[in-house]
């Protein structure tokens, strides 16, 4: 089976099979990109498992579907940006204790890739994300642009702007 | 062309994806700009602390958790409701039965009896219970 015929299943017969294959190849990518917006193991998995239901819910409902994960990826997002926003409303009313992954937990290496880590999580949700699919994912910015559903140049601007935003983020860490 | 379009061309070439055209214009200004040549090597260098980042393998127990069909979990809820339904309508019929009946078996009715009295005490039971531990939950106002 290959990513065509598992969408095809999908939307013309609902068969279960076809989103089974497309979890296999995807459900990874998805995990380390609910890390980058929510830095925590736990809630990554559970976003992860949710928006794959939502997406097993809504695909059969789409008449065409080119490829799979940037549609994926916008449930993925929201489905963060989301849990991300309830998070905060909730702290504004009661004592949160910080609970901020350790980076060790999260990112492989030493102690200057934490230090790395813990930078980019103080930006801008949108820069931390290009710069996991840039950095992390090894993405070109033709893959970016897809997922993201921005054009090229505005990757490669976005991608120029988080860069000095991180560089910003690191000097105040050191 | 604008300093600031400038500065975005220094994403790309560090990351090849300039045009050729784009990549000369872009060497061309460095060759000219001490500026911009210092913002180059600097993005230069915090491009590179990025580069080494990888996530840790996550477990492949947490990855198989990520697919369940959502119609087992429906299905799941589905017979529940349809036993417990089932239950109930099979007590409401046989309590009905027990009043209204003039010549049914003592036994059945014993254990009619007996079963919708058991339930509804099992019912207050819990309820009671629930109604407590909400009252005295120091928690209450956080969601769960």
């Amino acid at each position: 089976m290959n990513e065509a015929s598992a969408i095809r299943l999908c939307l013309k017969s609902r068969d279960p099979r076809g989103f089974e294959f497309l979890v296999q190849q995807y459900r990874r990518e998805a995990y380390y990109h609910a890390i980058g917006f929510l830095n925590d193991p736990v809630m990554a998995e559970d976003i992860c498992q949710e928006s794959f239901a939502k997406a097993y819910i809504n695909i059969p409902r789409l008449e065409s579907l080119k490829a799979f994960y940037p549609w994926f990826y916008v449930i993925l997002k929201n489905s963060c940006l989301s849990y991300l926003r309830s998070k905060r409303e909730h702290s504004d009313v009661i004592d949160v204790i910080d609970e901020t992954s350790d980076p060790a937990m999260l990112v492989a290496g030493d102690d200057s890739k934490q230090s790395v880590w813990r930078a980019l999580q103080k930006l801008k949700p949108e820069f931390r994300e290009i710069l996991i699919l840039k950095h992390l994912q090894d993405m070109s910015y033709e893959a970016i642009s897809q997922i993201l559903q921005i054009p090229k140049g505005t990757v490669m601007s976005r991608l120029y702007h988080a860069r000095k935003g991180f560089q910003l983020a690191f000097d105040k860490g050191d | 062309m604008e300093e600031k379009h400038y500065s975005e061309l220094l994403s790309g070439l560090i990351d090849g994806e300039l045009s050729p055209e784009e990549a000369n214009t872009v060497n061309r200004h460095l060759s000219r700009s001490t500026s911009y040549r210092k913002e180059y090597e600097s993005l230069l260098a915090d491009t590179s602390k990025l580069d080494g980042l990888s996530f840790r393998e996550p477990q492949d127990e947490a990855l198989q958790g990520f697919w369940r069909l959502p119609f087992s979990g429906f299905a799941r809820y589905a017979g529940m409701i349809l036993v417990i339904t089932g239950y109930l309508l099979f007590l409401g019929y046989g309590f009905f039965e027990f009043i209204t009946s003039d010549d049914e078996d003592f036994v059945v009715m014993f254990a009619v009896t007996g079963m919708v009295i058991g339930m509804l005490i099992l019912f207050l039971i819990a309820l009671i219970e629930r109604f407590i531990s909400y009252k005295t939950d120091p928690y209450k106002e956080i969601e769960r």
